[in-house]
């Protein structure tokens, strides 16, 4: 796939553009400017990709106090938990929002709808202004709030073409859009807030019905999972629930992938539970080698097994007995919808985890985090990549390919593996397969798994890859494809139709030229051809002497019949021929033949053109032999005498083209022949 | 790259960071939104964010704050895409050919790309350009690891139907 690296990598910011922008960065962040400021950190690298470190990052703690901070810090604070937000690593946001009021009819969502399009109305004059919203929001500090209005009312705010937009002035240009739309912005007690706007260009507008705040009315409709709970706020006992929530959800997981299901009375597993296991002395991590081991002969477990492997699980710190909780299971579709933890022994409260609108673990995904899961994907691509580098290097995988699977690969590890040109074959795969999965950090050998080969589409058919858990293969996962095939009808045997179909052509030419016949180097189409001579019962009108034998060359290529019979999805359409030429009339050879076909309303044309060949040396031979090893090679031969008194005559004293260069087949090559006087 | 363990600066310093990175940032934004300008504002964007927070960051390495940046680059043209003022005007090509010295196979090439889907051709673009396992893509994406195989494969078919004109010699 060189080629989109290429193109990708041809693409590139300009030197101005570049510069540009590191001048516009150092203004705004002059304590970045050059190197070696004592603000460079010193930190050990770790070679690793963010898999390794899970790709989250870990806002420091004097962060997590700081919103409160001086309104420069703040802002810098903000950006910062907002941009690392929504890079979805898990960091809090500022304030509370419960009290969240959903009732569109209530005037104060009119309100908020109200000053929310007046805001869009404001940002709409700054933009066409020529201000962008880097202008606004790095300094409006992320919210315009009544006391903004009022104190810009009191205040005579004069605008300096091209500065930055204060909060102050944002509020006064939208105070008199609103006034013009007869709201009176001062009545209202509101709060824009711009914190996510800067990624989702959504903001928000907030109007609060009383001076507590504790409720409050949004516009657009508000969105939680915006302002999810921060992680640190969470109480110990939803700590708890979440962590026999996490536990739980991976026993289920690793049962589920094994084949052993719960017992009916798995439907709540609580404290109870807990206690009998322990009770009964259930050894969790007993029940679990044999769960994982296949040992597990009627595959089911009870509630207090459950119990045992949830506490013998190590997702939790805490001691399950002292724990009062209840975890609620769907068991016939082996879901866990929740996990109770009561606060007194009344249960009069609890906490839940999941909270409503978090996503739930749903078990019936086919793309669940399970390692095999993975595995087979991580497989199907690297076979992917492997047949993209065969097909890329212009090979192709033969029917003999077969089956490979974990036995082909340490075959392959062990045999010398010779590569003919343009095949693969199944061990060359299984090696090839083996170095792609190596790069991958696997060892294929401690995989089992099977992968066939679909001759039909000539490379491994992805659908076909099998891993199995155990050596049983009573279970297995099956790379699972989630796409609609579009190209169902996938033509077969057509690359290899237009290399027969050259072959053909080119003994016919070499007859024809042996009879002393001159092939026209026309290029024509047949299709076109036998439209006119067929349809209109005539030749087409440019027709001469040499293009009544390319009808007659095209008419008696055997191939034109064999193919169309042996063809399963259907007749090609046309044959192109393309002649090489040295004088563009008189053909030499024959450069390429194309297919075409038209299946289905779709079009596919293969066309199939010999490697270039290098042009041997034949300087210092009789000009006999070095004639009939150029035509051996095929390649055109010319003739020029030259004088010369030192060479025997009658030899090659130089070729046109020097020895070892790659030319395309027949290709003129005139050698220089030492005169002879008793030659002509 | 360095070895584990061997001790190296990770500044913050400007010039080290656009001369790194910018490029990078650029060509992902230009895979997805297919408009050069628009994929300049991306990279100014996206470097004046990780200015205004990049010491609240635990970024460890280089290859980790590329991850970031390419991250933050894909969120910002899903954010563009997304919005009003985006306008789906096709790619100059012009542009192209004068701008990055495309050659008439290239641009070829480059059109295909152009005819995928945004979302496809970035996956393209993380992949084949930047050679990140899916793994990662799945991550600087947030999709399902599932997903970004399907549709890199779905990708790939579809570049072939367009190239088909290319045969073998360009072998996608």
């Amino acid at each position: 796939m060189s080629v989109i690296k290429d193109i990708y990598g041809k693409a590139e910011l300009s030197h101005e553009k570049k510069a540009e922008l590191r001048r516009t960065l150092k203004e705004s962040f002059p304590q970045y400017d050059h190197t070696d400021t004592g603000r460079t950190e010193v930190v050990i690298m770790e070679n690793e990709r963010i898999d390794n470190t899970g790709g989250r990052a870990k806002v420091r703690s004097k962060f997590k106090t700081g919103i409160a901070a001086a309104a420069a810090a703040a802002l810098i604070v903000t950006v910062g938990v907002s941009a690392v937000k929504h890079m979805d690593i898990g960091t809090p946001s500022a304030g509370s929002q419960t009290g969240y009021i959903d009732d569109r009819n209530s005037p104060y969502y009119q309100q908020a709808k109200s000053i929310y399009n007046s805001m869009a109305e404001t940002l709409a004059d700054y933009e066409v202004n020529g201000y962008s919203y880097n202008h606004l929001v790095e300094t409006a500090g992320f919210e315009i709030t009544r006391d903004d209005i009022l104190e810009a009312r009191s205040t005579a705010i004069v605008r300096r073409e091209g500065s930055e937009i204060q909060a102050i002035e944002l509020a006064d240009s939208l105070d008199k859009i609103a006034a013009r739309d007869g709201i009176d912005l001062g009545e209202i007690d509101f709060r824009i807030d711009f914190s996510h706007w800067s990624y989702n260009l959504v903001y928000y507008v907030f109007v609060y019905p009383d001076a507590s705040h504790e409720s409050f009315y949004s516009y657009p409709h508000y969105d939680e999972s915006l302002y999810d709970e921060p992680s640190y706020e969470e109480s110990e006992l939803d700590r708890q629930a979440r962590a026999i929530y996490n536990s739980l959800a991976e026993i289920m997981a690793n049962c589920e992938t094994r084949g052993v299901s719960f017992e009916d009375d798995c439907s709540v597993i609580n404290r109870d539970s807990v206690l009998l296991a322990k009770t009964a002395g259930y050894d969790g991590e007993a029940i679990m080698s044999e769960i994982i081991n296949g040992e597990r002969e009627l595959g089911f477990v009870s509630a207090a097994e459950v119990a045992a492997l949830l506490d013998a699980s190590d997702g939790h710190e805490f001691d399950l007995i002292e724990v009062d909780f209840e975890a609620v299971i769907n068991v016939s579709s082996m879901t866990l919808e929740y996990v109770l933890v009561y606060e007194d022994s009344a249960h009069t409260n609890a906490c839940i985890y999941p909270k409503d609108g978090e996503d739930t673990v749903d078990s019936t995904d086919d793309e669940t985090d399970n390692e095999y899961t993975e595995l087979v994907n991580e497989i199907a691509l690297c076979m992917l990549k492997v047949s993209i580098d065969i097909e890329y290097d212009g090979d192709k995988l033969y029917v003999d390919s077969g089956i490979i699977d974990r036995d082909t690969v340490l075959k392959s590890r062990k045999v010398k593996i010779d590569h003919e040109e343009g095949k693969v074959s199944g061990l060359e795969y299984a090696m090839l397969l083996d170095y792609a999965v190596k790069d991958k950090g696997l060892d294929l050998s401690k995989i089992d798994f099977t992968a066939s080969f679909d001759p039909g589409k000539r490379r491994f058919d992805l659908n076909s890859l099998t891993v199995y858990p155990d050596e049983s293969h009573e279970t297995y996962y099956r790379y699972h494809d989630d796409y609609e095939p579009e190209d169902a009808y996938e033509l077969t045997y057509t690359e290899a139709d237009a290399e027969v179909l050259y072959e053909e052509a080119d003994q016919l030419f070499q007859s024809y030229i042996s009879a002393g016949k001159t092939v026209s180097a026309e290029t024509l189409d047949t299709l076109e051809m036998w439209h006119t001579i067929f349809n209109e019962g005539k030749y087409p009108a440019n027709h001469n002497e040499d293009l009544i034998r390319m009808v007659d060359f095209y008419n008696h290529l055997p191939a034109v019949s064999s193919i169309a019979a042996s063809m399963n999805s259907g007749r090609p359409d046309s044959y192109i021929i393309e002649f090489s030429s040295n004088d563009g009339e008189t053909a030499t050879g024959i450069r390429s033949v194309t297919v075409k076909y038209i299946i289905d309303g779709k079009g596919a044309e293969f066309t199939y053109r010999p490697e270039n060949i290098s042009v041997p040396n034949v300087i210092g031979m009789k000009y006999t032999e070095a004639e009939e090893l150029l035509k051996k090679s095929d390649l055109t031969v010319a003739l020029e005498t030259v004088p010369d008194d030192t060479a025997e005559p009658g030899s090659v004293i130089d070729q046109s083209i020097a020895p070892e260069s790659e030319v395309e087949v027949y290709t003129e090559i005139t050698l220089y022949i030492a005169a002879d006087n008793t030659a002509q | 790259m360095p070895f584990p363990g061997e001790v190296v600066k990770v500044t913050y310093d400007i010039d080290v960071v656009v001369d790194r990175f910018s490029d990078h940032i650029f060509r992902a934004a230009y895979a997805y939104l297919n408009d050069a300008h628009e994929a300049e504002d991306v990279v100014s964007e996206v470097l004046m964010k990780y200015f205004s927070c990049c010491e609240s960051l635990d970024i460890t390495s280089y290859e980790h704050l590329k991850a970031w940046l390419l991250r933050a680059a894909v969120n910002r043209c899903k954010d563009i895409v997304k919005s009003a003022r985006f306008r789906r005007t096709a790619a100059l090509e012009d542009v192209h050919k004068a701008e990055f010295k495309y050659s008439d196979a290239e641009l070829d090439v480059r059109r295909a790309l152009d005819s995928l889907p945004e979302k496809y051709r970035i996956i393209v673009y993380l992949y084949y350009y930047e050679e990140y396992k899916t793994e990662e893509i799945a991550q600087i994406m947030g999709l399902p690891k599932g997903t970004v195989v399907s549709r890199l494969d779905r990708a790939r078919r579809q570049l072939r139907t367009a190239l088909a004109d290319y045969g073998e010699e360009m072998s996608i």
